[in-house]
């Protein structure tokens, strides 16, 4: 078992290794990602693949999405949030610890020992009543911290909305999940993608309603989530800080707000 | 919150919660006189709207007629109308600014009463400020739903002080600007309609029908 870890470390590194270089080879200059507009040179594929997903939401996610809301009460939602949050909690603090936010990688191994403990296996968020917040942290958002762009703009069929330097994050973690590591040595593979499906699912219910909605009253679709993408990341990578000292908060995207002021 | 009598079974995470608390207090510049106001605007805001929506039980007239209110008491519309055309609003006839502003109300009123009519009881608590520029202030709240266990939902609110008025000019849900992603929306289609702002203005309003 010793050993399969070690391989399997041995090809996390390469493959980040030449994850990075590709990012690299995408143009950007080593900067923290400051961006609010990704560029999208595959424009007419990616919408083809909103496209696409769009017709899927409609005729097999977002009914089994519906379903799962309706069928499970919240409390029992949002235990399976938690405890799919959990087992992520190992992915948050090494990411916190490779973007050199030892402080957040101490809430991340503070909040697993506690809720895997006394939150029964996860089920429970008792560290949030702490204080210990939950903060997402990936392997894409180590890379912008790292100083990487984002490449360019990437729709996923069934996965929706990334860049290349996120996608390249995404694979990184999946190689680095315990769950992935642990359920391939024991050769129980099925339970990983068991527990992918469910997340899948569950992280589709979570936003089934504020999807639909922004279908119904947004003018472009494509470009409303091409946004919501772009915001959130950014959020995501300076972890919800409004330090306005910082390139990262100092809100510039508003500064036309008092240009167009009459 | 943070529970530190001695026989507690936890001590030793608590202590660890009082440090992490103390390292993020620590950064927390003393809040201005600013900064108390918009935090009490933002306060008594949040607590109307949810008793209000908490009252009007889903029912979408009552719930708009309140919204297109609050729009027009608690919001600076026009700013955020104009923010929401972008560099478009430069090349738009007066005409054009009064017809898309009007739409605009219409359709935040619309999308707002769709959007809460399925609220149901939540509580709400402001957690801080942040000082953006000599006008604006960005108050920094938690929607906390009432069911055990619920995750909590971050909204700020960007509050203006015109001339001693508090005004909100936008708003953002987990790191994610209404007024942001309405321009990007908005541009698209001016863009796809080469610069056309009357073409615009007639999507708009298939939208509100």
């Amino acid at each position: 078992m010793i050993k399969t870890n070690f391989l399997n470390f041995k090809k996390l590194c390469i493959v980040t290794a030449m994850c990075l270089s590709l990012t690299a080879c995408a143009g950007q200059s080593a900067q923290m990602d400051t961006t609010k507009v990704i560029p999208d040179p595959l424009e007419p594929f990616n919408r083809g693949v909103t496209q696409l997903n769009k017709g899927l939401d409609l005729i097999v996610l977002d009914p089994l999405a519906k379903g799962y809301n309706a069928v499970l009460p919240e409390f029992v939602r949002n235990a399976i949030g938690n405890f799919l949050r959990n087992l992520r909690a190992p992915l948050y603090f090494a990411n916190n610890l490779l973007q050199g936010d030892v402080g957040g990688a101490g809430v991340s191994a503070a909040r697993f020992v506690m809720n895997t403990t006394v939150g029964l296996g996860g089920l429970f968020d008792v560290a949030e009543k702490q204080g210990l917040n939950h903060e997402e942290e990936d392997f894409g958002q180590t890379l912008a911290v790292w100083g990487l762009g984002d490449g360019f703009y990437l729709v996923w069929p069934v996965l929706g909305p990334s860049s290349l330097r996120d996608s390249v994050g995404m694979g990184v973690d999946a190689l680095a999940d315990p769950v992935r590591i642990i359920t391939f040595d024991e050769g129980e593979e099925w339970i990983y993608y068991t527990r992918n499906g469910v997340e899948g699912l569950h992280k589709k219910a979570e936003v089934v309603d504020v999807l639909s909605d922004l279908r119904e009253n947004s003018l472009d679709y494509y470009s409303a989530i091409k946004s919501i993408y772009e915001q959130r990341r950014i959020a995501l990578i300076r972890d919800h800080s409004y330090d306005m000292s910082t390139p990262q908060g100092s809100y510039d995207e508003y500064d036309d707000l008092d240009n167009y002021e009459q | 919150m943070i529970n530190a009598k001695a026989h507690h079974p936890l001590l030793g995470v608590s202590v660890l919660t009082a440090f992490v608390l103390a390292f993020f207090i620590g950064f927390t510049a003393p809040a201005s006189a600013d900064a108390a106001k918009a935090e009490g605007f933002v306060q008594k805001l949040g607590e109307e709207a949810l008793f209000t929506l908490e009252a009007a039980d889903s029912n979408e007239v009552v719930i708009a007629d309140k919204i297109r209110s609050w729009l027009n008491s608690y919001f600076d519309k026009d700013s955020i109308a104009r923010f929401a055309l972008g560099r478009h609003w430069r090349n738009a006839t007066d005409s054009q600014k009064k017809e898309y502003t009007n739409i605009f109300e219409d359709m935040i009123v619309l999308t707002y009463s769709q959007r809460l009519s399925e609220y149901s009881g939540e509580n709400f608590e402001v957690t801080g400020t942040t000082k953006v520029n000599s006008r604006d202030t960005m108050v920094h709240s938690k929607i906390i739903p009432n069911a055990t266990n619920a995750p909590k939902t971050r909204v700020d609110w960007r509050v203006r002080n015109s001339d001693g008025k508090m005004r909100i000019v936008d708003v953002a849900v987990e790191g994610v600007s209404m007024s942001v992603t309405q321009r990007a929306d908005f541009d698209a289609v001016i863009q796809k309609n080469g610069g056309d702002i009357d073409a615009f203005i007639a999507e708009l309003k298939k939208k509100t029908g």
